[in-house]
């Protein structure tokens, strides 16, 4: 057992449980904060997989942008004073049926395909990853900046209500 | 370095988590568990993404990882704004009590 595959399995514990709080807390700013946890793990996974980048762009994005609008949109519709309403009880076995026999399924796929053995762990360097999304990959970058764009005009417009007008 | 851990570790964490959010998908009542539901499928594919560049050789996996992320903010961006604008309007935010389209 290396240091690596150690992180690995009590990464993916922590991400599992945190997860599990995330869409079961009835409690909706723990399931925000769970979100968070999940957020870090996950970003812990992705440094064992030598992507030092996009682990540090899920910290950023996730634990610093989405998790404090979540906390905001709790705050800001008064969620936090009573426990969120059950789910109605037919959809929860219903959707646990569906989502574990998914789950399921892909797992399956997954064992039963074939993966190519890897011959050497291959990292991308952030320097790698610049000069890719300016070059073969500049379209869609372009495109998810408009993007970008479109949703922060678009957030202030919905959001601000008729009284700024 | 990883001689424990091949990318079927990996996929399955990640389909595990993928799996889970998707049941909160379909149970959630309230608008702002669904949009953190929705966030952890991102999360997850965005997991997917990095192993197989980490495994498979090819840098596109990361770089879409990226892409997927910005998405993700956008739309929790979009959607919370949605959420307040209809907590406005509606005084709460149950996905079951918004029928305003309903003849």
């Amino acid at each position: 057992m290396t240091l690596a595959t150690i992180g690995f399995y009590i990464l993916s514990m922590i991400a599992i449980i945190a997860a599990v709080v995330t869409v079961t807390s009835r409690n909706l700013l723990y399931a925000v904060l769970a979100l968070a946890v999940a957020s870090l793990a996950v970003a812990g996974l992705m440094l064992t997989l030598s992507a030092e980048f996009l682990a540090f762009v899920v910290i950023l994005v996730y634990v610093g942008a989405v998790v404090v609008i979540g906390v905001f949109a709790v705050m800001l519709t008064g969620q936090f004073k009573k426990p969120t309403l059950p789910p109605s009880n037919e959809l929860k076995i219903l959707g646990a049926g569906v989502a574990a026999a998914l789950t399921g399924i892909l797992i399956g796929v997954v064992l039963v395909q074939p993966i190519a053995p890897v011959s050497a762990a291959h990292t991308v360097s952030v320097q790698q990853i610049g000069r890719l999304l300016l070059t073969e990959y500049v379209l869609p970058f372009e495109l998810v900046s408009v993007l970008l764009l479109a949703a922060l005009v678009g957030a202030i417009v919905i959001a601000r209500g008729k009284e700024a007008q | 370095m990883m001689e424990g851990l091949s990318m079927i570790h990996y996929l399955i964490v990640s389909i595990v988590l993928f799996g889970i959010s998707l049941y909160g998908v379909f149970t959630r009542r309230n608008a702002i568990a669904l949009l953190l539901a929705i966030e952890l499928i991102m999360l997850a594919v965005a997991l997917n993404f990095t192993a197989a560049t980490y495994f498979l050789g090819h840098a596109g996996g990361q770089i879409f990882a990226i892409f997927i992320i910005t998405v993700s903010a956008a739309e929790a961006a979009v959607g919370l704004a949605l959420v307040i604008a209809i907590y406005r309007r509606q005084k709460n935010v149950d996905l079951d009590q918004l029928t305003l389209l309903k003849g």
